[in-house]
């Protein structure tokens, strides 16, 4: 479906897609690279939002932003000098996720969770990498991991954001992003980050790391739905013009 | 969940902020070059689960720069893969593999040695500053360089040893490998060998302490089966019931495992007592003949049976079997036979009743080949090689620093690495403040503990490997990620005169190629001529420069090699020809020109110079049973990457002992019952695995299970000669837990 200038646009897609895109970017960070003071800051910038939006982190909301916020809450309150952090959380990040934890390693790529066996490069990894060169988008020459890896992921469902917030995008082809991100959630996402977020929960319960990962379960539930709202508003609301403001 | 239009109104609210986007992984607004070409292309690499030799070629298939499927190399010297060629594609894609260089932040001795991600540049700067300080306060020596498992690094390695100037370079078969046997063999012929496949001359074989039905290149055993077709008389000793006994053995010989100077003894008691010798032989070319046969008379074929606990006539049909079926062969083990309190005298005894017999460099006997590829010192890249490239002049020039030529002195003398066994006395002593090692596994070492507490103790350890191993990397300060075979050009392969090139993927997260981590750290000690500027293709050429040859020409002729033509027709009785020293006379390579019955160079350092028996470590009422440390099963490896590959975990999940059914019921224990082993140097607990396998009297096991570490019950008690524990000789009882 095309948009045309007439065409039918919701008028908050812009900050919709910002605030899915910084979720999206936030995730994306944490499973990147050891974390550091940026990235603290970062989550207490996430934590603050979700406090401020109890409709989905509270106890009526969904039930895994729900215990990933209040983990990423005691995270800090334990945690209440960052820089202090810093390098334990490399020491973490490493044993968790580097293969020096050894059999206690968390895998984090998609490969890893396939059916028929444990090993990177497996199927998901051709199917992501094909999508990632079909929208456009390639991952960072410095980031030495496959393109199944979570972090790459989530930065691709960001990236999508990014181009629901170009206007000339939305005047196009709208759909077209919602459309891939929704698949992309559904074909990928969800099918390891509940299996890699629980394993993270028995290696290491309290972990940063760990809340993250609830948070991240239950956010791809949040979004699925706020994807299928917008894509419905693409359906049936109709807007003569674009607001200048976008 | 349904999200309200209020909620939705607050979602856009929420938007307004600012996140940081340093360390994010994906390339924004940029069109993504199609990499996919969706063709499967054949490139070409060697299996290194057996290491050094025999390299078995593999063909691979790539789709998208990803190895997707493989298969044996069509035409190469070595194709016929096995399960631990195809584990390493296993391994190649292992979520675990270590993927980064990673530091400790901890001291040691902590619970967590605390590894971190640290660059390359920042491991590269804490090597060399260690280096650097090392040298300025101790001395370059007190830096010990060693590689276990891969092998191929070892050329690489050891001209960054000797370019920093450190003559301690070790490696896992100065340890307690091959090179146990090598030993004997330069000592007693001068050359190194454990036989040569039987051929149409071949009459009998002695096949001694090995299982190549297991344990050889497949092609090997193919060869061994048509020398059995062709009517080749086969006597095997082996204290374990093997496929080889079964299927190769006219006679098949059970002694207790460590009595094999004895047995060898009586055999050649009969040979000598029945006149089946080559007299003019023995007359001519072994040295110390006369105290041979006098020593050996002390052996009958009844007192050798009553100590090796065999039949009698056993021993005499043997001897006379392969004494009269003339030229006989020869296949040993590569350490079963060198895993004693006397294993060098052991191995020795061994290899001088063929010499007795007169088949040394006869067709069809012990053959030496004519033609080894010049510029080499051994035949693979398993030995230590080659004298130019490693600086073997520097080692040669160095030796009054060796730290192994006070214990070990006839070891120092005769072998280029270091033997590495008294590792823990060196760094008490103060003399070793540094360890590098690549792929190295402490769990070889007997009471590893020591060893592991000897390396607590260091200025600065690293390790280079594929995978990250607490037992031995929590004692070292920095652990850097290696390529594998996949992704590795080099070392190039070397099969007879024939050498292949090979292909190489980009390597997992930021691996390097061991060669490469070598070079590199020369470099950056200041010799970045002398270490190609960190190119192993350029370091490559330099070998290969010596055949006129280069790797672009191997990658030229990738698939069938580049054959550099023999310099002389293939020629037997070498050594009175002229054609085995090295000053161009008639002899053997040793200090008398002979075979040494009597070792001179044993004799100057004042060990036993005959091939003697020795009594080994005793069994007792509370410790009845002798272990064999290092039993295995068929194509699977050891510690090295076993539990990384499925399809190798499969054929043996956990650590088992195998015991002879009649020991197991006499304790009452049954298949999979869990068993303590008891030797009077440690305990583990293992499964049981009742099999006739075993001999009675002993039991046997696969190394290498952290869980239940083999080697914890071997005492440090070593040979004087080879340095080499007891690995196959431990007292031991066994109990259900």
């Amino acid at each position: 479906m095309t948009f045309t200038d007439a065409s039918i646009y919701d008028p908050h897609i812009i900050e919709i897609s910002r605030f899915r895109k910084n979720f999206y970017q936030f995730f994306s960070r944490v499973y990147s690279e050891e974390a550091d003071l940026a990235l603290l800051a970062d989550a207490k910038k996430i934590l603050q939002i979700l406090d401020d939006l109890p409709e989905l982190s509270g106890p009526e909301g969904n039930a895994d932003l729900h215990e990933g916020a209040r983990k990423l809450e005691a995270f800090f309150k334990r945690n209440p000098i960052e820089n202090l952090i810093v390098d334990d959380l490399a020491i973490e990040y490493a044993g968790l996720f580097l293969g020096v934890g050894c059999k206690n390693t968390v895998h984090l790529c998609e490969s890893s969770y396939g059916r028929q066996n444990n090993f990177l490069f497996q199927d998901s990894y051709f199917t992501v990498k094909d999508l990632f060169e079909k929208t456009g988008f390639q991952r960072g020459e410095r980031f030495a991991e496959p393109d199944d890896h979570l972090s790459l992921e989530l930065a691709f469902m960001a990236e999508l954001c990014t181009c629901l917030m170009d206007p000339d995008n939305i005047k196009k082809d709208p759909l077209k992003y919602l459309a891939i991100q929704r698949r992309f959630i559904s074909e990928h996402l969800q099918n390891w980050v509940p299996a890699f977020s629980q394993k993270l929960r028995e290696v290491a319960p309290s972990s940063l790391y760990t809340a993250c990962s609830k948070l991240l379960k239950g956010y791809l539930q949040t979004d699925s739905s706020l994807i299928n709202i917008q894509t419905e508003d693409y359906h049936q609301k109709s807007v003569d013009k674009m607001p200048e403001s976008a | 969940m349904a999200i309200s239009r209020k909620t939705l109104q607050k979602i856009a609210g929420a938007s307004d902020i600012e996140l940081s986007k340093n360390k994010y992984p994906m390339e924004s607004n940029t069109l993504a070059k199609k990499s996919s070409s969706g063709v499967e292309e054949a490139q070409y690499t060697f299996c290194d689960a057996c290491n050094g030799v025999p390299m078995c070629g593999i063909e691979y298939f790539m789709k998208d720069g990803i190895v997707t499927r493989m298969n044996g190399w069509p035409g190469f010297p070595t194709s016929s893969l096995c399960s631990k060629a195809y584990g390493t594609l296993q391994r190649l894609y292992h979520p675990n593999r270590l993927k980064y260089p990673m530091k400790r932040t901890k001291p040691k001795g902590s619970s967590d040695p605390g590894f971190v991600r640290i660059s390359w540049d920042e491991a590269y700067d804490l090597i060399v500053k260690n280096l650097n300080q090392i040298k300025e306060k101790y001395g370059p020596h007190a830096a010990f360089f060693y590689v276990g498992d891969p092998k191929e690094p070892r050329a690489a390695v050891q001209r960054l040893a000797n370019l920093y100037g450190s003559v301690n370079y070790g490696t896992e078969s100065s340890t307690g490998c091959r090179m146990g046997s090598q030993i004997a063999e330069l000592l007693t012929y001068g050359f190194e060998t454990l036989g040569s496949p039987p051929n149409d001359k071949t009459k009998s074989m002695l096949v001694w302490g090995t299982n190549p039905a297991y344990s050889s290149d497949p092609a090997d055993w193919k060869n061994l089966l048509q020398a059995k077709e062709r009517g080749v008389k086969f006597i095997v000793v082996d204290p374990r019931v093997t496929p080889t006994a079964s299927v190769l053995a006219d006679i098949h010989i059970q002694p207790k495992p460590n009595t094999m100077a004895a047995l060898a003894s009586g055999m050649m008691h009969v040979i000598f007592k029945e006149n089946l010798h080559d007299e003019g032989f023995c007359n001519k070319w072994i040295n110390g003949i006369d105290e041979l046969k006098e020593y050996v008379k002390g052996f009958p074929p009844e007192k050798a049976a009553e100590i090796a606990q065999v039949p009698a006539q056993q021993i005499i049909d043997a001897a006379r079997l392969y004494a009269t079926n003339t030229p006989g062969g020869m296949k040993l083990s590569s350490q079963g036979t060198t895993h004693n309190t006397n294993a060098a005298n052991n191995h020795r005894s061994i290899l001088m009743i063929p010499a007795i017999c007169g088949y040394l460099d006869v067709p069809g006997g012990v053959e030496k080949p004519t033609n080894p590829m010049e510029g080499m010192a051994g035949p693979h890249w398993g030995g230590d090689l080659p004298p130019k490239f490693t600086y073997r002049e520097k080692t040669i020039a160095n030796k009054a620093h060796r730290l192994d030529n006070e214990r070990t002195p006839a070891w120092a003398e005769m072998m280029v690495p270091v033997q590495t066994s008294y590792l823990p006395e060196w760094v008490e002593e103060g003399k070793v403040k540094a360890f590098l090692g690549w792929g190295f596994n402490v769990m070889i070492w007997a009471q590893t503990h020591e060893y592991q507490k000897a390396l607590d103790k260091l200025d600065f350890a690293m390790a280079v490997d594929y995978f990250f191993r607490p037992w031995t990397h929590n004692h070292v300060d920095l652990v850097l990620p290696v390529a594998v075979n996949f992704e590795r050009q080099a070392p190039f392969g070397i099969h007879g005169r024939t050498l292949h090139g090979r292909n190489a993927i980009t390597p997992i997260g930021e691996a390097r190629e061991d060669w490469k981590i070598a070079l590199d750290i020369g470099v950056r000690l200041g010799y970045a001529e002398e270490c190609f500027n960190g190119d192993v293709i350029a370091a490559c050429n330099d070998i290969l420069k010596m055949w006129d040859t280069s790797y672009d020409e191997l990658n030229k002729n990738l698939v069938k090699g580049v054959s550099i033509p023999p310099k002389q027709k293939n020629a037997f009785k070498k050594y009175e020809k002229g054609m085995m020293r090295g000053d161009g006379k008639p002899g053997f390579p040793t200090p008398s020109g002979k075979v040494e019955a009597v070792s001179m160079v044993l004799q100057k350092h004042g060990n036993v110079a005959l091939p003697e028996y020795k009594e080994g470590l005793k069994t007792s009422e509370e410790f009845p049973l002798l272990l064999v440390s290092g039993s295995r099963i068929p194509y699977i490896t050891h510690s090295k990457w076993r539990e990384d590959s499925p399809w190798l975990f499969e054929l043996q999940k956990e650590p088992l002992l195998m015991v002879h059914p009649q020991d197991a019921a006499k304790r009452e224990i049954q298949k999979d019952d869990a068993i303590r082993v008891t030797s009077p140097w440690g305990e583990i607990e293992v499964k049981a695995n009742p099999t006739i396998m075993m001999v009675q009297g002993a039991v046997g096991m696969m190394h290498g299970w952290a869980e239940a570490n083999v080697n914890a019950l071997v005492p440090r008690q070593f040979d004087p000669i080879s340095g080499y524990a007891p690995y196959k000789e431990v007292p031991c009882e066994i109990k259900k837990v």
